[in-house]
C-alpha cells in the first residue's frame, strides 16, 4: 500500500482499533489461541517422532549404513564377516535392549524404561585412528578418564544427568534396574551432559559384553554400525545382504525413523486436523471482527469513497487490518504454543508410547521451520478471512453504504442461497465419504468432515433469521427483551452467523470426540472383557504398553502351571517387526489354549476350537483386522515375512479384533515362534485358576514362585481398570484442545455481542425512551446472548454427531482397521448443549453490563 | 419524536410501532388492532411490514408518529419532526401532528422551522437557552 493508502489506514483502522480496544485484544487472542493450538500439536508430533529418531539413531557421525537384527539379535560371528569385506572401514557391534527402573509393586505405571545400548569399548581401533574419541552419538562422557577400563569395571554405565537427578544416583554408586523382571545390580561410571544433542535422556550406555550378560545374549548382537568408504555404499550393501543371516537387513541410518513416521502418520494426522478446526474458529473471529468493523465504519467508507477513494484501497485497509490481527496474533500464539507444547507434547508422546512405539521426550524440539510456519499459516488464514468482508466493504455503492445497515435485509434470500449451498456440500460430503483410503490416510474422510463443517456453517444463516422470525411470533406475549433479543438476533444475521456457526464448530469438535470416544469405549471394554478372561496376570514390574519388550523365560509359565489351583497358563508376546514400509507386531501366544479359553474375539476365517486344533506348530497366523486395513491380507492369502530361519508365508486362517496397538498383528503359535526365531521366551502370562479357587491366595503363591523375579501379579479387575485408565489418558490431549476451541468460540460470542450493543447504543436509547427498563435492557442482550449460544449448542451437536460418526465408521476404520460400536453419548450431548449456553450467556454479561450503562439522552443525542 | 425517526431498523414498521404497548403488556389482539388503526391513521397501513430502511422520510417520520401515539401518552414530545424532511412531506407530517393536538392530545413541539411553529397553538422563543419571548 502506497502513502495515501497508508495514511488511510492509520486514521480509518488504527484509531478504529484503539477505540475498540477490548474487541480487539479478544479477537488478539483468540487468533493466537488457535494458531497456539495449531503449533503446539505441531511441534507435539515433531518432538515425539525426533525423540524416537534421536533414540534409535545414536550413531557415530559417519555411519552410514546399519545391520538390524530381529528378536533376539544375530550371530556376533557376523560382525567379522563384515569387517572383512573391502571397504568397510569401520563396524561397530552394539545391543539394543531395555530395563526399568523405579518400579513400584501394585503400581502399574510407576517404572521408568530405561534404553540400554551396548557397544563395545574395548575393541581394537582401526587401522589409522589414534584414539576412539566418541561413542554412538558422537559425545564423549564426563566424570571418567582416558581408560575405558574406568567404564567398564563393575558393570559400569554411563548415565544421563536427569536420571541422575531423578533417582538420587552418583558417580560410583549402584544403579539397580530390572532387566526382564530380574533385579540387575549396575555401576554408576560416569554422566552424559545435559547438552548431549543426539540421545535422550532415558539412554544409558554400557559395554557391550555388560549388555549381553544382563539381556542373556551372549554370542548375540541387535546391530551393526558401518562405516562404508564413501561412494561405495552400494556395493558394500549388496555384499552385506548376501553374507548376513536371514532376519537380519541392511538399511541406511533413519530408515527406522521412517518406518515410525509411516506408523504414525494417521494417528498424527487426526491430531493435525483438530488444530486446525481450532484455527478455523479463530479464523471465523476473524471473518466477523473485520466485517463489524467494516459494518461499523458504514458511513466513513462511504465519505472516503464519496470524496474518490478507490475501491482497491478500501479493500486494501481492510485486508491488511485483518493481516495485522494474523501477524500480531500468531506471533502471540508463538507464545502460547511454546507453553501449550509442553502439555501437548507430553501427552502425545505418552500415547505414542503406549500404542505405537516406545519413545522418551527430554525436550521440546523448537524447530525454527515449524514456528516459521505457524506464523505464516495464521497471518494467511487471517487475511483469507479478511478478504470476504474486505471485498464487501469496497464493493458496495457509496450510496447503499450510507444507508447503513440497510440490506441486512436482503439476508432472507441470501440465507435460502447459502442454506441451499450447505446442504449440497453436506450431499457431497456423504459421497466422499464411502471413497476408499489414499495410501492408508483417509483424505476423503477428512474431506467429507470439511464438507460437513462447512456445509453445516452455510446453514447458519438461514436458520439465525428463520429462528428470529418464529421467536419474535413467540416471545410476543411473554417478554419485551425477548421480543426484542429475537428482533436482534435476526436484524443482524451475517454476524449473529459468524458467531454461531463459531461456536457450533467448536461444540461439533467436543461432540464428534465425546461420540468417537464413547464409541470406541464401548468398543474396547467389550474387547477387554471378551479378552481378558483368566483370573491373573504375570506381567514385568511398572511398565505398560507397547513400549517394552520383556523376555522372561519360558520356564516361568510352567512353573506356575504346576501350582495347585491353576487350571491353565496362557503366554504372549508380542515384537515390533517392520512391514513395508513401516512396523507391525508379531504376536505368540499358546493358541490351543483358545479351545477351552476362547480369548480371541474373531471376525472372520477359522472358529476358536479349529484354530486350537489345526494352527499349533504351523505357520498359520491369526491378523488383527487394523493389519488387513494396512495390507489388504484376507483369510487365506499369505503373510510373508523374513524369520531369522528365512523368508515365510504365514497363511493367514482367521482376522481378529485387536486394540492393544495401532500397528496391526499377526499371531502365531508361540511353538512356531519358537522354531523360526530361536526365542521361547514370553512377555506376560495369564492364569486360570480353578473352580472355586482362592484367587487372592493363588496371587500370593504366584508372587512366591516367582521369587526373585519381580512382576507384577493382577487380578483380572485391577487390569481392566489399567486398561481403561490408559484409555482415558489416551484421550487427555484432544480433551484439552477442545477446551480451547470452545474458549476461542465464546470469546467470538463476547466480541460479537459487545460489537452489536455499541452499534445499538442508539437503538438501546429509544428503547429505554420508549419504556424499556434497565433491567430488560439487560436481559435483552443475555436472552441474545442465549439464542447464539442455543442455536451453535444445536448446531454443535447435530453436526458434531456426523462428524463423530464420520470419525467412527470411516476415519479411524480406515486409518486404523479396527471395526468400532457406535456409541452416541446422550447425556454428554445435553452436557455440552447445557454448557454452551451457559458459556454464551456467560460471555453476554459484560456487553450486556455496558448496554445497561448507556446513557439514554447521549445515545440518541447524536443528531 | 426525533429528528432522524430512531425507528429500530431490525423490527418491521408494525412492530416499531407495537414496541411501547408490547413494553406495556398489552394483550396481542389489542395490539394487532391498535397498530392497525395507528397505521391507518398516519396513511402508511400498506407499510406495516415493510423494515424501515425501506421507507421515505416522510413515511418514517409518519411511522414515529404513529409508535409516539400509540400508548396515549399524556404529552409527546416532538424534537425537531420536519427537520429531516423535504418540504411537503414536512407539511403533512405537521398537519397530522395537527390533527393528534386537535384532538386533544397535548404536544411539544421544538423547532427551528417557521413554518412548524406557525401551526402549533403557542409559541415559546429561546435563544441560547433563554426563553426570550
Amino acid at each position: 500500500m502506497r502513502g495515501p493508502g497508508l495514511a488511510l489506514f492509520g486514521s480509518l483502522v488504527v484509531g478504529y482499533l484503539r477505540a475498540n480496544r477490548l474487541r480487539s485484544l479478544v479477537t488478539l487472542i483468540a487468533i493466537a489461541l488457535g494458531v497456539a493450538v495449531y503449533l503446539a500439536i505441531d511441534l507435539a508430533n515433531a518432538t515425539a517422532l525426533a525423540s524416537f529418531s534421536s533414540n534409535v539413531n545414536i550413531v557415530a557421525s559417519r555411519v552410514n549404513l546399519q545391520i538390524l537384527g530381529l528378536g533376539r539379535g544375530f550371530d556376533e560371528r557376523t560382525l567379522v564377516a563384515v569387517q572383512r569385506l573391502p571397504d568397510v572401514l569401520e563396524a561397530d557391534p552394539i545391543i539394543e535392549d531395555s530395563v526399568v527402573i523405579g518400579a513400584r509393586q501394585g503400581d502399574a505405571l510407576s517404572g521408568e524404561i530405561l534404553r540400554i545400548l551396548g557397544v563395545d569399548l574395548l575393541r581394537p581401533l582401526p587401522e589409522g585412528v589414534e584414539q576412539r574419541s566418541e561413542l554412538p552419538g558422537g559425545f564423549a562422557p564426563q566424570g571418567t578418564g582416558p581408560d575405558p577400563y574406568g567404564l567398564i569395571a563393575g558393570r559400569g554405565a554411563i548415565v544421563s544427568q536427569r536420571v541422575v537427578d531423578r533417582y538420587a544416583l552418583r558417580v560410583g554408586g549402584p544403579l539397580a534396574v530390572l532387566a526382564d523382571g530380574r533385579p540387575v545390580h549396575l555401576r554408576v561410571a560416569a554422566i552424559l551432559p545435559r547438552t548431549v544433542g543426539a540421545a535422550d535422556s532415558s539412554v544409558v550406555f554400557v559395554d557391550i559384553v555388560t549388555a549381553q550378560e544382563i539381556f542373556g545374549k551372549v554370542g548375540l548382537i541387535d546391530r551393526i554400525d558401518l562405516v562404508a568408504a564413501p561412494g561405495r555404499i552400494v556395493e558394500v550393501r549388496s555384499a552385506i545382504a548376501r553374507l548376513i543371516p536371514p532376519g537380519t537387513r541392511v538399511v541406511e541410518p533413519g530408515t527406522r525413523t521412517d518406518e515410525v513416521r509411516r506408523l504414525l502418520r494417521s494417528f498424527q494426522s487426526n491430531l493435525a486436523a483438530i488444530s486446525y478446526i481450532a484455527l478455523l474458529v479463530g479464523a471465523f473471529l476473524i471473518y466477523n471482527t473485520v466485517a463489524i468493523s467494516a459494518v461499523q465504519r458504514r458511513a466513513e467508507i462511504g465519505t472516503l469513497r464519496a470524496l474518490g477513494t478507490t475501491r482497491r484501497q478500501i479493500f486494501g485497509i481492510f485486508l491488511l487490518e485483518g493481516t495485522l490481527f494474523g501477524v500480531l496474533g500468531s506471533l502471540l500464539g508463538l507464545a502460547f504454543g511454546a507453553l501449550l507444547a509442553r502439555f501437548a507434547v507430553t501427552a502425545v508422546a505418552r500415547t505414542v508410547d503406549t500404542l505405537y512405539v516406545g519413545t522418551h521426550v527430554d525436550r521440546i524440539v523448537y524447530d525454527p521451520l515449524v514456528m516459521l510456519q505457524a506464523l505464516a499459516f495464521g497471518t494467511i488464514v487471517a487475511a483469507a478471512s479478511a478478504a470476504a468482508p474486505a471485498f464487501e466493504a469496497a464493493a458496495t455503492p457509496p450510496a447503499q453504504t450510507m444507508r447503513s445497515r440497510g440490506y441486512e435485509t436482503r439476508m432472507w434470500r441470501l440465507g435460502i442461497g447459502l442454506a441451499a449451498g450447505g446442504l449440497a456440500l453436506l450431499a457431497l460430503g456423504g459421497l466422499v465419504a464411502f471413497l476408499p483410503a489414499i495410501d492408508g490416510l483417509s483424505l476423503f474422510g477428512y474431506a467429507a468432515a470439511m464438507c460437513t463443517i462447512l456445509g453445516a456453517s452455510l446453514c447458519v444463516p438461514l436458520a439465525v433469521i428463520a429462528t428470529s422470525a418464529l421467536l419474535q411470533r413467540l416471545a410476543y406475549r411473554y417478554s419485551s427483551s425477548a421480543l426484542l433479543a429475537a428482533s436482534n438476533f435476526g436484524g443482524t444475521p451475517r454476524r449473529n452467523s459468524i458467531a454461531v456457526a463459531s461456536l457450533a464448530i467448536a461444540v461439533a469438535m467436543i461432540v464428534s470426540v465425546a461420540v468417537s470416544v464413547s464409541s470406541l469405549r464401548l468398543t474396547v471394554v467389550g474387547w477387554v472383557d471378551e479378552t481378558f478372561k483368566a483370573d491373573l496376570f504375570v506381567r514385568p514390574l511398572g511398565i505398560s504398553g507397547a513400549a517394552y519388550d520383556a523376555r522372561l523365560s519360558a520356564r516361568l509359565p510352567a512353573r506356575v502351571r504346576a501350582l495347585p489351583g491353576v487350571a491353565g497358563v496362557s503366554t504372549f508376546r508380542g515384537i515390533s517387526i517392520p512391514f513395508r514400509g513401516s512396523l507391525m507386531t508379531l504376536a505368540t501366544t499358546n493358541l490351543s489354549t483358545l479351545a477351552e479359553h476362547n480369548w480371541l474375539r474373531l471376525e472372520s476365517g477359522a472358529d476358536a476350537r479349529t484354530i486350537a486344533r489345526t494352527l499349533p506348530g504351523t505357520t498359520g497366523v491369526v491378523i488383527s483386522a487394523q493389519l488387513v486395513a494396512r495390507s489388504g491380507l484376507r483369510v487365506g492369502d499369505a503373510l510373508v515375512l523374513d524369520t531369522p530361519a528365512g523368508r515365510v508365508p504365514f497363511r493367514v486362517a482367521a482376522i481378529y479384533d485387536d486394540y492393544s496397538n495401532d500397528s496391526g498383528t499377526a499371531l502365531v503359535d508361540a511353538g512356531t515362534f519358537a522354531r523360526l526365531y530361536h526365542d521361547d521366551s514370553v512377555a506376560m502370562f495369564s492364569i486360570y485358576a480353578k473352580p472355586g479357587a482362592d484367587v487372592l491366595a493363588l496371587r500370593t503363591r504366584v508372587i512366591r514362585s516367582l521369587s526373585p523375579l519381580r512382576l507384577d501379579v493382577e487380578t483380572t479387575g485391577e487390569l481392566r481398570f489399567l486398561i481403561v485408565s490408559i484409555f482415558n489418558r489416551t484421550f487427555e490431549l484432544t480433551e484439552a484442545l477442545n477446551v480451547i476451541a470452545i474458549t476461542i468460540a465464546v470469546m467470538g460470542v463476547v466480541s460479537t455481542l459487545f460489537a452489536l450493543v455499541l452499534e445499538r447504543r442508539r437503538e438501546i436509547g429509544v428503547m429505554r425512551y420508549l419504556g424499556l427498563s434497565i433491567r430488560a435492557v439487560r436481559h435483552m442482550v443475555l436472552y441474545e446472548a442465549a439464542l447464539i449460544g442455543i442455536l451453535g449448542g444445536l448446531f454443535g451437536v447435530v453436526c458434531g454427531t456426523l462428524l463423530g460418526l464420520l470419525l467412527v465408521l470411516v476415519i479411524d476404520r480406515q486409518a486404523f482397521g479396527a471395526a468400532v460400536a457406535v456409541a452416541v453419548p446422550y447425556g454428554s450431548l445435553a452436557g455440552s448443549l447445557l454448557l454452551v449456553v451457559v458459556a454464551a450467556v456467560v460471555a453476554g454479561l459484560y456487553p450486556a453490563h455496558v448496554a445497561a450503562r448507556i446513557q439514554t439522552a447521549e445515545a440518541v443525542r447524536a443528531e | 419524536m426525533f429528528q432522524f425517526f430512531n425507528l429500530l431498523p431490525a423490527m418491521t414498521v408494525a412492530a416499531n410501532v407495537a414496541l411501547p404497548l408490547i413494553l406495556q403488556r398489552v394483550p396481542r389482539t389489542a395490539i394487532d388492532e391498535r397498530v392497525a388503526r395507528a397505521l391507518a391513521a398516519v396513511g402508511i397501513a400498506d407499510k406495516a411490514a415493510a423494515y424501515p430502511a425501506q421507507l421515505s422520510g416522510g413515511q418514517a417520520q409518519r411511522a414515529a408518529l404513529a409508535r409516539a401515539m400509540i400508548h396515549r401518552p399524556a404529552i409527546v414530545l416532538a424534537d425537531e419532526p420536519t427537520g429531516n424532511l423535504d418540504s411537503q412531506s414536512g407539511a403533512v407530517v405537521l398537519k397530522l401532528l395537527r390533527a393528534v393536538a386537535d384532538a386533544g392530545q397535548a404536544l411539544l413541539l421544538a423547532t427551528h422551522s417557521p413554518e412548524a411553529a406557525q401551526s402549533c397553538d403557542r409559541t415559546i422563543r429561546m435563544q441560547d437557552g433563554r426563553i426570550v419571548a
